[in-house]
């Protein structure tokens, strides 16, 4: 493919370029369909475990709120955070929040801001333990008004897998 | 700058009278030429094996009922 | 390319056809990077406008769908041995919605990205300059190889849309509800021209 871009071209385009972050394509990662059957095992099983961090993300905010007993305008608050953003986050299962609101959830919550960019798919993941031990807490969580003695156990749990590592 | 750009074979087609006119009429719609039209129909093709294999179904949706229909026509 | 801190334009390689191991490099290379960086803007406290909107995508996985299927393209923009900017797009199934164009192929730009430390809004002193631009101009000479005639379009993420709007001349076409509520840009084929001139 032919592609001549003169010098003269390059220069008239860098005064427009200065101070532009230029990117395009959808938020979620891995989220193109595509997927051939020959791809690698490893790479198959990295883009299964993006789709199933997302839940286990807004269901890990979601049960810890509760347990704190903080209301979803209040944690917004404390975390300087759009509220409207944490509704979606706690309530829609595909959405990535933007690095800053992952990062102040995490400081306001005390939870490690590193796995949590991964868990809320702003990282890449590389480490299949972390999307099965997500998958398994989000199977064990229920959305209910009070945490029960097993969510509250589930909660602990991942909370310390995240903290370990 | 450096390119990628593959060679490329060339293959004789023997299409019915039908196909060369549905060939011809995508060619003018499209506003691209004939050969393009296979390549576009090509990748197409592949990309629907690829995922029909997996387990998935090609579904239209009406974009304003939303109602899904398979490929089939009726 | 363009040094920003040298003031001057660079030698750089356009890769057509992004292998495993350059997608794999370019990942182990952006990734840590940009982790620092977050790191860092969370330690000052960088005020929310002046953040990134997005973290880091997986373009190895890109790259393993580029060689699988014949829709896809894969590019890179490689200078001082190292990948500047990635972009993948797709070559057929998307059509064009401007009236004057409606129903006509484009190249679709799936997705586009400059390496960390090239953007204003992660690295204290972004290195280069004109990534956008080369890999836009990239999408637009694959579209006329293709016969689309320069015709492009892609949903931008929201610190870009100022730029594919103004800077490159693309027609806004509002939020598409379909793609996050992502603004959809469009380039005619006569936008096209006028951008490469």
């Amino acid at each position: 493919m032919k592609t001549n871009l003169s010098k003269e071209w390059l220069t008239k385009r860098v005064e427009r370029d200065e101070k532009a972050d230029v990117s395009a394509g959808m938020l979620d990662l891995g989220r193109l369909q595509a997927e051939p059957p020959t791809a690698r095992v490893e790479s198959i099983q990295a883009s299964a475990e993006t789709e199933n961090l997302h839940p286990a993300f807004g269901r890990l905010i979601n049960l810890w709120r509760r347990k704190r007993g903080l209301r979803m305008d209040v944690l917004a608050n404390r975390a300087q955070i759009d509220v409207t953003e944490l509704i979606e986050i706690e309530r829609n299962l595909h959405y990535t929040p933007e690095p800053r609101t992952v990062y102040q959830l995490a400081k306001t919550l005390e939870l490690p801001s590193e796995r949590m960019l991964e868990l809320s798919g702003n990282l890449v993941v590389r480490d299949s333990s972390l999307g099965e031990e997500a998958v398994r807490f989000a199977a064990r969580s229920e959305s209910v008004e009070k945490l029960s003695k097993d969510e509250q156990r589930a909660l602990e749990e991942f909370v310390k897998f995240l903290s370990e590592k | 700058m450096q390119t990628g750009t593959p060679s490329r074979k060339t293959m004789t087609l023997n299409l019915t009278e039908a196909e060369m006119q549905a060939l011809d009429e995508l060619s003018a719609t499209k506003d691209i030429s004939k050969t393009a039209v296979l390549r576009q129909a090509l990748r197409l093709y592949q990309m629907v094996e690829v995922r029909t294999a997996r387990g998935e179904k090609l579904f239209f949706e009406h974009d304003t009922t939303k109602q899904k229909a398979e490929l089939m026509v009726l | 390319m363009h040094d920003r801190k040298a003031r001057r334009l660079v030698e750089a390689t356009l890769v057509d056809g992004i292998t495993r191991a350059e997608a794999e490099k370019a990942e182990a290379e952006w990734k840590p990077y940009l982790e620092e960086q977050l790191k860092r803007m969370a330690a000052e406290g960088v005020p929310k406008e002046r953040w990134p909107q997005h973290g880091h995508w997986d373009w190895r996985q890109k790259q393993e769908v580029a060689d699988a299927y014949l829709a896809y393209r894969m590019f890179g923009i490689e200078c001082q041995s190292q990948m500047q900017g990635l972009m993948l797009v797709l070559t057929a199934g998307k059509d064009c919605r401007i009236e004057s164009q409606k129903g006509k192929p484009m190249a679709y730009v799936h997705f586009l990205a400059a390496a960390p430390w090239n953007l204003a809004t992660v690295a204290p002193d972004p290195r280069f300059s004109l990534v956008g631009s080369i890999l836009v101009a990239t999408a637009i000479h694959l579209s006329i190889e293709e016969e689309f005639q320069g015709r492009i379009g892609l949903h931008s993420l929201p610190q870009a849309d100022a730029w594919y709007r103004n800077s490159c001349g693309m027609t806004d076409l509002g939020r598409d509800h379909a793609v996050q509520d992502l603004r959809y840009f469009e380039m005619t084929a006569e936008q096209a021209s006028e951008f490469l001139k």
